[in-house]
Formats: C-alpha cells, structure tokens, sequence
C-alpha cells in the first residue's frame, strides 16, 4: 500500500480559527494528499506551510462560476490562495471540497502544490467557483506542518480534511 | 485491517536528464491509472502524453488555462495530449492524470489532467483517446530533456 492515512480532521461544534496538520512524518520522495470538505465563514481559503507567512509563495489560480471563467495569481504572496469551501448561510449539508496534492514534501528546493476544488453553492451567482491551482513554496525547509484558514474566519462543524503520504 | 487501494506501480527519478520516459507493460489488474510527473526542463517545452506508442490522431481534447492575467480555453484532435501546457527550469511544474478505466476495451478511454508550474500558468484538460484497446504503455515527452531529478511515478487504483 502506498497511499497512508496520517491523520483525519474533523471539525466539532463551534468551529475552528484554521485546519492545522503537525509533526507531519518525513519520507523522503514522498508525496502528500488532502481531502477536504468544508464550510466556513469565507469562499477563500489561505494554505501555509511551516508556520511561515513570508511572502514564499507562488500561485496560478484558474476558476470558472456561473457565467465566466478567469483567473488571478501572484508571485511573492504570504500563502497559496484557494476556494474550497460554502459559506455560512449558504444551502443547509452542502460542502465545498478540495483535493492538494504536494509533490516531493521533504525536498530542499521548491515545493510544488496542485489543487482541484469547489466551493460549491449550487451552482449560483457569486458563491460557486470551480477552481485549479498550481503554486509553489520556494524555500529549501521540508514541510513538516499544513495549515489552512478561511481567510482569518471560521472553518464550521463537520468540516473534515484527510491528510495522506503517497509513496 | 483496510485493502491497499492505491498502490505505486513504477517510480522513475531521471539520474540524467531525458526527452521521454516510458511505463511499458503495465498491470492490467486495477480500475484506473494515476500519473504524477514533478519536473523542470532546461528550456520552457510542453510535457506531453501517448498511449500504447499510439502517434495517430486519436487524442481529442478539451482544456482551460490561466496564467494570471489571462483564461482561455480550446480543443481539438491530435496525435498526442499535453500534461500540462508548459513546463520551464527553476520552479517545477506539477501535473496528475487520471487515465480512466484503462483495461476496457468496450469504450475509448477518457484521461484527466490537472497541472501547471506556479509562476507560468495552471490548467485542466480532458481527454478522449479513440481506442478500445487496453492501455498497456505510457510514453511522456518533451522536445526539450527533463532535468535530472524529475520525477514519474504511476499508480493504479484498485477497481
């Protein structure tokens, strides 16, 4: 078996400020995988790595919603930007969800990420996005802990990520 | 105790730099196949794919691209398929293909890619490679070489 479960997060009643994997196992040549699906208080969400919110981070953003498609990026950004989850006040039991894969985790060069996700909202106006991204994390530390937030605001009850080593 | 569902068939870190790597004579016992290619290449050049050494015009396409200031998207057919639109030196591009139901051989074979290199661009295609044969090798190419210390690995996912 190559694909191994590290650690499932689920989030309990009253919400968290950030999903946070630490002391994550180091296997060099390995790959990581999150499955998330979530609501929180934002569409964005904010991924870091290390604790380090430096402007270390690179990112491609591609998203469509219900009428075009467009997209945004930058080049020295203080984390990789995101839109996975459904807001609050948005469709009762519907989630956003999100899969990121981080290609070569203990590596001492760049650190490249590619995520697929949804923040999902049946589809209406200004609340659904398909979304892809490529980015980077151009320092020479292995991650050893993952943390996302909802762009400073709460991740909700029954959000739940899955942290996985592919090797 | 759980059944491995994903397991890593082949792993190829290039010790010198390569225009193609090849996965030949891959196990027909699982439901899809997954390929993770990490690399860089000397020179900006386009990753691509071909199936069971397939160069006719079987591959017909759908994809969407952005590059931070721009998204466009296109499709067509041709005599192979991108991983992704561009791969360049310094920061790797990162791309994961879904070959779909890769031993049937009652349907054409649907693949999903996802890729792209932080600083250039990201994007998606889709893929239909018009042939009920069973996918038995993978070739990836570029016409520049893959930078020593890229990296291939395909997996197969348990049906």
């Amino acid at each position: 078996m190559t694909m191994t479960l590290v650690e499932t997060i689920t989030v309990g009643s009253g919400g968290v400020s950030s999903i946070d994997f630490t002391n994550i196992p180091q296997e060099a040549g390995a790959d990581l995988m999150i499955l998330y699906s979530g609501r929180a208080s934002n569409l964005i969400e904010k991924l870091t790595f290390n604790s380090d919110t430096a402007n270390n981070y690179k990112y491609k953003m591609l998203k469509g919603s219900d009428t075009a498609a467009s997209n945004n990026g930058e080049d020295a950004a203080s984390s990789i930007t995101f839109r996975s989850s459904t807001e609050l006040g948005q469709t009762a039991n519907t989630f956003g969800n999100a899969s990121i894969l981080i290609s070569n985790y203990t590596s001492t060069t760049t650190k490249s990420v590619s995520i697929d996700a949804v923040s999902e909202h049946n589809g209406e106006v200004g609340t659904s996005y398909r979304n892809i991204v490529a980015g980077s994390y151009t320092t020479t530390s292995p991650i050893t802990s993952i943390s996302w937030n909802s762009n400073g605001g709460t991740t909700f009850e029954h959000t739940t990520a899955s942290l996985y080593i592919i090797s | 105790m759980a059944t491995p569902t994903y397991d890593l068939l082949e792993s190829v870190t290039l010790a010198t730099a390569a225009s193609s790597v090849t996965f030949s004579s891959i196990d027909q016992g699982y439901g899809d196949l997954i390929l993770v290619m990490s690399g860089t290449t000397a020179a900006g050049s386009t990753p691509q794919c071909q199936v069971n050494s397939d160069t006719g015009s079987n591959y017909s396409y759908v994809m969407m691209y952005g590059n931070g200031s721009a998204a466009y998207s296109s499709a067509g057919t041709s005599g192979q398929f991108n991983l992704t639109s561009s791969i360049r030196p310094t920061v790797p591009a990162l791309t994961q293909t879904s070959f779909m139901d890769y031993t049937a051989t009652d349907k054409h074979k649907s693949i999903l890619t996802r890729g792209g290199t932080a600083t250039v661009h990201t994007d998606a295609h889709a893929v239909r490679w018009a042939s009920t044969s069973a996918i038995i090798s993978i070739r990836v190419f570029a016409s520049q070489d893959f930078s020593t210390g890229s990296t291939f690995n395909l997996y197969g996912v348990a049906k």
